[in-house]
């Protein structure tokens, strides 16, 4: 005979244990809606990314065997797989610490990495709801990574799907639970269980709802100041060439291209390169001409400022810019980030940081917002001219992520003119006052006419750019420059039209004229913000020239002369508050993409639109506003006073003829007393209302006429013909008064 | 909330316009489930109706919903207490959306222990649509009443002794006020009747009950005075001797009404009811306050003591002709003032009958009948029939 051998497993040790366990999951539903939720959270994430092989091809078949094992596990204890998940967990959230230490600058892939693991592993252990909720908690999460790694706009389909899972999954279990704990009913004369259709309905609506009211919050949301705890920004070392190149590189415009002032123009003209921006090389080049690529380059988070400098060119030729001074400057640190000397000490002001991630490959220029004190760059060593802009040792390519914190000088008026000194350092002076001998005298001319009446170089800096922005208009389609033809004086004098190029050389021209130092900035302004992803979109029309002019104590001031761009680049914050313009601006830009250019034209401009749509919700609120605040409006402007209605003739004196011709006459009196601007209040009874009337009222008339009045209508007395007499009487009486 | 809060201040941070959004969404998904459920619950009008039943039946509770709304109304839920029981957890019905300006009915049903009338508590209208986050209640207060009429007494004989010649004791009661037994017809069987009467070969031949009817010559109707004074009674609840009186009064009643005759209840709370309507008697009888303390039971302060009650009625009433006096008897016995009361009734020549129910506890079955004895020498002075009635645990006895 056999033994009956008894297996001892921690239950029986410890029976208490069972009471812990929830109850198993038995809907399928709820098991496939969290599922679908993990999924689409997953695949959020994977895609915002670029992820190991293992993790790209593991996660989601592991994730899909786990949910299948947890759902024909669901009853049992399953001890040794809790113990293997446990086991891996641990394993996994050692692995996070490794991958933390790693890269110290970003941890969202390392937390992203710990919780696709988290989620795969319990996946494998989901009997009870609890379980399943976890996982919906752990799939939101995912999806939160996936928003703050999210750049473009394509994570709103993925979010709308998840909410619309993620929604269904809430209200099915919530469904669930009511049936569970509800009395079966003995008889029913109506639906006790709802139906797909109507689930479906129901999902939809509450979605619509959820998606309506987020935008309404979402706009209202104040965007204040971010990194208010301060944080490294992020940078990604990346594998990149180990080239060490120290002149600028634009791959758009290859060296061999780059002119030297001695250029040959007719090469030119055929060589521009609607993917690159000309300004990016040595030599700036006033005669290329064509329309740039809308195609988004860089997209750019920052707490402030919008213009992204990438360099600076002293010498005017007369057909473009150069530079002078080649001696650079290497910069390098062992750990981010790479510490920037500021080229004026003194010139403090508001802390702006800024992380770039290159869309399309770029010069070796690192963009930055003037001026740069620490850049997180994945290269050891970085380069700085002696314009201060600052070169990456290779041209970015796309992927490429960098930060840089910046030390933004605001100019105020009052600082600006302080600083009434032209006694300038002799290098500034030999460099940025320099202008070509060839350069016609009207622009010398011009530029004394327009500052002669000024003796502060900031009252100067203004009447020339004021002088630019309302003279000359902004067009891309202008004639190319015949001969040696001066840029400036053909600017100036003859086209009177121009791009930013035209407009900021002749800034920085009639400036040095004018004795002011300057010199012409090339980089990124006015970009589009992309109020979801809170990303500046940076195209490549968005490529811009500017002016920068010295001045004493002070230092280096941006200023932009050309129309429809802010003048002062570094007059204000720029930092954002609410953004509901901003987002009809963006939503209706994207909406007029879908339109050829052609029709586009035809439609109002994003600012043109957002302005109108916010007159309309002015307009709409203040109308909503009014119709709701009217009746106190009413209460408390209306000089008409709250009379006492007019009594109705009462049933009970309609009976009798002659008392319903008494109540009529009591009314007409009523009227015609209060016409004379003796009103009942609603508070007074009729004999305390004959007590307020003046003198020259019949008063004893009018009350003997009330008395009579009062019996009939209280007393149901019938009254007589005597009565009606003196109601016509009085009534003619009082109509002959005149009002005092 | 909170999660929605760390992700606005987390967007705040580092300025991630989707983590404003997805914020957004998570105070939407809360600010839903604030408002909705507390609009939904004062959208909805309800009705509830219940039929009056006996003890121990089933009681039908029909509930309407109306959506009073515009909107379609979701996963609400009504919450409604069955007074009858104490402990019973109460009824949640579930509704899982009900159509803008739709009725709809659900009814379930609960067991009637014991009688008594019942005002149901307010009725619970509860929503935590559409997540279950915040849940909102809101208390319906309808007017319904629930009475649940007491039962027949079948009362178990400890004597082998007939009484009456086999007759119950409303019968063999109602034979010597007035009623003569000449046989005077058949008729069908009616609940609560005496199986003594059925005449077993006519209704075997009509494959139903039929009961022997005897005439009657002059009666006209039967006066029962009750003591609910809970006091003079032992025992609560449905254990209680007031209860065991209410039911044989009910089948006293039933007897009398069955013979075409009007039934005159009187207690000491003022309560005198005469009628010749079997559910007005049934209803008076289940609106007796128990002697317990149970949810919804009315209770009602006592107007006099029992004895002036009978006094103040013999006063205004000289010509009844004869009276049923259900009388709770303890330790003390008879009162004197009671013997008093019952000889001058029948000084008066008022046929008195009293059914006396012990309420003290007997050490054995030969105390009991001792007291029993003494008891019955008592009222046979004063009374024309006395039955005395004990209750044990197997339930109410004829000595």
């Amino acid at each position: 005979m056999k033994s009956r051998a008894t297996y001892y497993t921690p239950v029986n040790f410890l029976p208490w244990l069972k009471l812990w366990k929830s109850p198993p999951e038995e809907s399928r539903a709820v098991r496939i809606l969290v599922f679908a939720c993990v999924l689409i959270a997953v695949l959020a994430l994977l895609r915002e990314e670029e992820w190991p092989l293992i993790i790209t091809v593991f996660i989601l078949p592991a994730t899909t065997i786990g949910f299948t094992v947890s759902w024909f596990l669901r009853k049992g204890n399953n001890w040794l797989l809790k113990t293997i998940v446990a086991i891996l967990m641990i394993a996994a959230m050692f692995d996070f610490f490794r991958n933390l230490f790693l890269t110290p600058y970003d941890p969202r892939i390392p937390i992203a990495n710990l919780l696709l693991w988290l989620q795969v592993l319990h996946s494998f252990d989901l009997p009870a709801r609890k379980d399943l909720n976890y996982s919906l908690l752990v799939s939101f999460i995912l999806m939160t990574l996936a928003a703050v790694l999210s750049t473009d706009p394509l994570f709103g389909i993925a979010y709308l799907v998840y909410l619309f899972l993620a929604v269904a999954t809430l209200l099915y279990s919530h469904y669930i639970d009511h049936i569970n704990q509800s009395h079966t009913p003995q008889k029913t004369e109506g639906p006790i269980h709802l139906s797909r259709k109507e689930f479906c309905k129901y999902n939809v609506k509450i979605c619509g709802t959820i998606l309506a009211a987020s935008f309404i919050l979402f706009i209202v949301f104040p965007r204040w100041e971010g990194f208010a705890i301060k944080q490294l920004p992020f940078s990604l070392r990346l594998n990149f060439p180990s080239q060490k190149e120290t002149k600028i590189l634009n791959p758009g415009y290859p060296m061999t291209m780059q002119k030297n002032p001695n250029y040959n123009q007719k090469e030119a003209w055929g060589k521009f390169n609607p993917n690159a921006y000309f300004g990016f090389t040595s030599y700036l080049d006033l005669n290329y001409r064509g329309k740039l690529s809308n195609r988004i380059v860089l997209k750019v988070k920052t707490t402030g400022g919008t213009y992204f400098r990438g360099m600076a060119f002293d010498k005017y030729t007369g057909q473009g810019w150069t530079m002078t001074q080649e001696k650079i400057e290497w910069l390098s640190a062992e750990t981010p980030p790479i510490r920037i000397p500021m080229e004026d000490q003194t010139n403090t002001g508001e802390e702006v940081i800024q992380t770039f991630y290159v869309k399309e490959e770029l010069p070796n220029l690192i963009f930055t917002t003037y001026q740069p004190t620490q850049v997180f760059f994945p290269a050891d060593s970085i380069i700085q001219d002696k314009y201060f802009s600052l070169r990456s040792p290779f041209p970015l390519p796309q992927g490429v992520v960098y930060s840089v914190i910046s030390n933004v000088p605001r100019d105020s008026l009052r600082k600006l003119r302080l600083s009434a000194s032209q006694e300038y350092p002799l290098e500034i002076q030999e460099m940025y006052l320099a202008l070509p001998g060839s350069l016609p005298s009207e622009v010398k001319t011009l530029a004394l006419k327009l500052t002669e009446k000024y003796i502060l170089p900031i009252d100067k800096v203004n009447s020339i750019e004021s002088y630019l922005r309302n003279t000359y208009s902004y067009d891309l389609d202008i004639p190319y420059l015949e001969g040696n033809q001066d840029a400036v004086y053909d600017f100036l004098f003859n086209i009177k039209k121009g791009y930013c190029e035209q407009f900021a050389s002749s800034m920085a021209i009639l400036l040095r004229a004018a004795g002011v130092p300057s010199r012409l900035v090339t980089g990124y302004a006015t970009s589009t913000f992309n109020p979801f992803t809170s990303y500046y979109e940076v195209r490549g029309t968005d490529a811009h020239a500017w002016v920068e002019a010295y001045f004493e104590g002070v230092g280096w001031i941006p200023f932009d002369p050309a129309p429809g761009f802010t003048s002062r680049p570094n007059g204000a914050s720029s930092k954002e508050g609410f953004v509901m313009g901003k987002t009809i601006e963006y939503l209706w830009g994207q909406i007029l993409t879908i339109f050829p250019q052609e029709l586009r034209i035809k439609f109002p401009t994003p600012q043109e639109f957002a302005k109108m749509t916010l007159w309309v919700i002015l307009f709409i609120a203040t109308i909503i506003s009014l119709r709701f605040s009217w009746p106190w409006f009413k209460t408390v402007f209306s000089k008409k006073q709250y009379t006492a209605p007019i009594l109705s003739i009462p049933p009970e004196m309609a009976k009798n003829k002659i008392n319903t011709e008494v109540a009529a006459l009591f009314g007409t009196l009523c009227r015609s007393l209060a016409s004379l601007g003796y009103p009942r209040q609603v508070s007074f009874t009729h004999y305390e209302y004959i007590r307020t009337l003046p003198k020259h009222f019949p008063i004893q008339e009018i009350k003997t006429f009330t008395k009579e009045y009062v019996a009939a209508r209280f007393g149901y007395i019938e009254l007589s013909e005597e009565t009606c007499n003196l109601g016509h009487k009085l009534i003619s009486d009082i109509q002959n008064i005149k009002p005092h | 909330m909170a999660l929605g809060g760390f992700l606005l201040l987390v967007g705040l941070n580092i300025q991630v316009g989707w983590l404003f959004f997805i914020a957004a969404s998570l105070f939407t998904i809360v600010g839903i489930n604030l408002i909705y459920p507390a609009f939904a619950i004062k959208r909805v009008a309800i009705e509830r109706t219940v039929n009056n039943i006996f003890e121990n039946d089933l009681v039908t509770v029909t509930i309407t919903v109306k959506n009073q709304w515009k909107t379609p109304i979701y996963f609400v839920n009504l919450i409604d207490h069955f007074p009858s029981r104490q402990e019973a957890a109460p009824v949640t019905m579930f509704f899982p959306y009900i159509q803008p300006k739709e009725s709809i009915t659900q009814t379930y049903t609960q067991i009637a222990a014991r009688r008594g009338r019942f005002i149901f508590q307010p009725l619970i209208v509860e929503s935590s649509a559409p997540f279950g986050l915040i849940r909102w209640r809101r208390k319906y207060t309808l007017p319904t009443t629930l009475t649940v009429y007491p039962i027949p007494l079948n009362l178990i004989r400890l004597s082998r002794e007939q009484v009456q010649g086999g007759m119950s004791i409303s019968q063999a009661f109602l034979k010597t006020s007035g009623h003569s037994d000449d046989f005077w017809g058949l008729r069908e069987y009616s609940h609560g009747e005496s199986l003594r009467f059925i005449h077993w070969r006519t209704s075997a031949k009509e494959q139903k009950l039929m009961v022997k009817e005897f005439s009657r010559t002059a009666h006209t109707y039967l006066t029962i005075f009750l003591d609910i004074e809970p006091k003079m009674h032992e025992g609560i609840g449905d254990s209680s001797s007031l209860e065991c009186a209410i039911k044989i009064i009910t089948s006293l009643a039933d007897e009398s009404l069955k013979q075409g005759d009007e039934v005159q209840i009187i207690t000491n709370d003022g309560m005198n009811i005469r009628s010749s309507c079997r559910l007005t008697i049934l209803s008076q009888l289940a609106a007796i306050p128990a002697i317990d303390r149970y949810k919804g039971v009315l209770h009602l302060p006592l107007k006099q003591p029992f004895t002036e009650t009978i006094q103040s009625v013999i006063t205004q009433q000289p010509s009844i002709p004869h009276c049923i006096v259900v009388l709770p008897v303890g330790e003390e016995g008879i009162t004197p003032k009671m013997f008093q009361l019952l000889t001058s009734l029948k000084q008066r020549r008022i046929a008195v009958a009293v059914i006396a129910i012990f309420t003290k506890s007997f050490k054995d079955a030969s105390a009991l009948f001792q007291f029993d004895i003494h008891i019955k020498e008592l009222l046979n002075k004063v009374s024309a029939h006395s039955w005395c009635v004990v209750q044990t645990k197997e339930g109410a006895h004829l000595i």
